[in-house]
């Protein structure tokens, strides 16, 4: 049973939150649940350190992009490594496969291609997008998060488009 | 012109799509499993009990390792003296 009142008012007021955007940023569920851990424990262990310096949602949610990048990054380094072990590869695929619960039937065709195109993306490029037009922030709160100047995001949105746009085509052209 | 305007209406459709995944409420059992694994985390005995422990025992070894020198250096002293080593006036005083 978990004491800290903080912790626990911080977690029923963001968890939707960080379970969503962990959700989108990974595109699985089994890997958004781990994250989802890994965010909170963090959030428990340094939660008496913050203060209240940044917003509690932007520090959360630069929590949960962090956690969640690192994740990609581990998994990718683990691939490389489980070249010398099959069995390890095939579990690896089997995470990285698309599984998200909030895709509606009738989209997920085109959903998985626009998801598979956006994790080609450069990491910056992707956390811009997905934040402005999954998570509907505004390009203000997704410079606090990102720790970078609105002009700054205003790039990266307009190249991550422009890449994403590249990307389907190649897809549909083949 | 027809290009930017298709152009523009697949990147509208891409942020369509993106907008209408579906918001999810997270599961219960995360919050069990965080509370699982800060049991894990938890250390068995607190560090400031470790700290206190630890000042008094090497107190209790300082004051342990002086008194051992001060008995030692007596016990030499009274052997000594026992042995006729230091300067004993009696002696020869008599004579």
């Amino acid at each position: 049973m978990i004491e800290n009142r903080l912790f626990l008012k911080v977690y029923k007021e963001h968890k939707d939150l960080v379970y969503n955007l962990c959700l989108n940023y990974l595109q699985n569920k089994q890997d958004a649940e781990e994250v989802f851990q890994d965010v909170f424990l963090s959030i428990h262990k340094n939660i008496e350190k913050f203060q209240g310096k940044a917003q509690v949602k932007t520090w959360i949610y630069r929590i949960a992009v962090h956690k969640s990048l690192d994740f990609i990054k581990a998994k990718k380094t683990k691939k490389r490594f489980a070249f010398f072990n099959t069995k390890r590869l095939e579990d690896v695929n089997l995470h990285s496969k698309i599984d998200h619960p909030g895709i509606l039937l009738e989209n997920k065709e085109a959903t998985h291609r626009i998801f598979n195109a956006l994790s080609t993306l450069p990491h910056q490029q992707k956390t811009a997008l997905i934040l402005k037009s999954m998570e509907q922030l505004s390009q203000k709160e997704i410079a606090k998060v990102m720790k970078t100047s609105e002009k700054a995001v205003e790039s990266l949105l307009s190249r991550a488009r422009k890449k994403l746009k590249e990307k389907l085509n190649e897809t549909k052209d083949d | 012109m027809i290009s930017s305007t298709s152009s523009n209406e697949m990147k509208n459709n891409i942020m369509q799509e993106l907008k209408d995944i579906k918001r999810l409420a997270a599961p219960n059992y995360l919050l069990t499993r965080i509370e699982g694994k800060l049991e894990e985390v938890k250390p068995l005995i607190s560090l400031q009990l470790v700290a206190i422990y630890s000042i008094v025992l090497l107190c209790f070894v300082l004051v342990s390792t002086t008194k051992d020198v001060n008995h030692g250096d007596k016990a030499v002293e009274t052997y000594a003296q026992q042995m006729g080593m230091f300067g004993n006036n009696n002696i020869y005083g008599n004579e």
